[in-house]
């Protein structure tokens, strides 16, 4: 046998449930409507005023993360570049003993004649990681150099 | 320009961008797993998404400084096919069918609302692959291989996968994730 106090408690819990979440569902467009009309009364808390925008968006949960990871990224990626770059004109520098002294502006626009001597120091049977590539070069071209193979 | 500067630009963009996908597989695995607790799932899925973003925007700096860069002389079907490269041509076919599957799951993880799920998750099991592929194409195409950094980054970063990724197949939370919730009536 059920109790009569009980069903009617469980349908005022119901009723009372069905008005909190048509009044939560009402909510944000009422917000809406008085936010565009510039009648915001003041004292409504932080989240109440971003949900009262012309157009709610979500805030990513991560958003200063990601500025962080981005920076960090970028500030990776110019690191490595400037370590290879500056690695790379030492090794240009240590595998051009006999250049002459007027080679120091050949390290950026390198001729043909200049090349020999590097290109001779580099043994081509075994190529090691101080060489980019070994096939397909133009005998005009350089051979990119790294850092930290030899 | 100075004639090398594109290539150091490739070299740098592919490493930055292997490293962010390395982390985006990592982060994948933490979300699953929950091997540690204390990040939110939410900020970590954030992160994990993002993460994968930027690695592929480095990927596109990786292309674009081997396209740019004379030397090398690669052209579009040694972007675009795999194998045919005259340049190692296994070591950078390998990072072509990479950058294949990172763009498709970079796709359809921006279209996933619009996806059946078992497809997203088909597709999405390929980082795994894409996780392999990249690192034996560092490690065999680039002139930084012989690198002891690099060399150790990819031994570390590998290390982390795989225990994650045990630790995954045998988490007991599979199971339960498995069973079907029913509703009470």
């Amino acid at each position: 046998m059920t109790d009569p106090t009980t069903d009617i408690d469980q349908a005022e819990r119901i009723r009372r449930l069905q008005a909190r979440r048509a009044a939560s569902a009402r909510t944000p467009r009422a917000e809406t409507s008085r936010a565009a009309a510039g009648s915001a009364t003041g004292g409504g808390s932080r989240s109440t005023r971003q949900r009262g925008s012309a157009r709610p968006r979500r805030r990513h949960p991560a958003a200063a993360t990601r500025w962080v990871l981005g920076g960090l990224s970028v500030a990776s990626f110019f690191t490595i570049a400037g370590t290879v770059a500056v690695a790379n004109v030492d090794t240009v520098g240590t595998t051009q003993p006999v250049t002459p002294a007027s080679s120091a502006a050949s390290v950026s626009t390198p001729s043909a004649a200049t090349q020999a001597p590097t290109q001779a120091a580099i043994p081509a049977a075994a190529p090691s990681a101080t060489t980019k590539a070994t096939p397909p070069t133009p005998a005009a071209q350089v051979p990119h150099t790294t850092t930290r193979g030899s | 320009m100075r004639s090398q500067t594109w290539w150091y630009i490739a070299r740098s963009g592919g490493i930055v961008s292997w490293a962010l996908a390395s982390l985006a597989v990592i982060g994948g695995l933490q979300l699953s797993t929950r091997l540690v607790r204390r990040p939110a799932p939410a900020w970590m899925l954030d992160v994990h998404r993002f993460l994968g973003g930027l690695a592929v925007a480095f990927l596109g700096v990786h292309l674009l400084g081997l396209a740019a860069d004379d030397f090398i002389g690669f052209g579009a079907a040694d972007f675009l096919v795999p194998f045919v490269s005259s340049y190692k041509p296994a070591a950078v076919g390998l990072g072509v069918i990479g950058m294949y599957l990172l763009l498709a799951v970079e796709v359809t993880s921006l279209a996933m609302r619009r996806l059946p799920r078992p497809t997203w998750y088909a597709v999405h099991l390929s980082s795994y692959v894409i996780f392999a592929v990249a690192t034996v194409h560092g490690l065999t195409a680039g002139t930084d291989r012989h690198n002891a950094v690099f060399q150790w980054a990819c031994l570390l970063t590998a290390g982390i996968v795989l225990m994650m990724t045990l630790v995954r197949i045998w988490s007991p939370r599979r199971a339960a994730r498995a069973t079907p919730v029913n509703g009470s009536d």
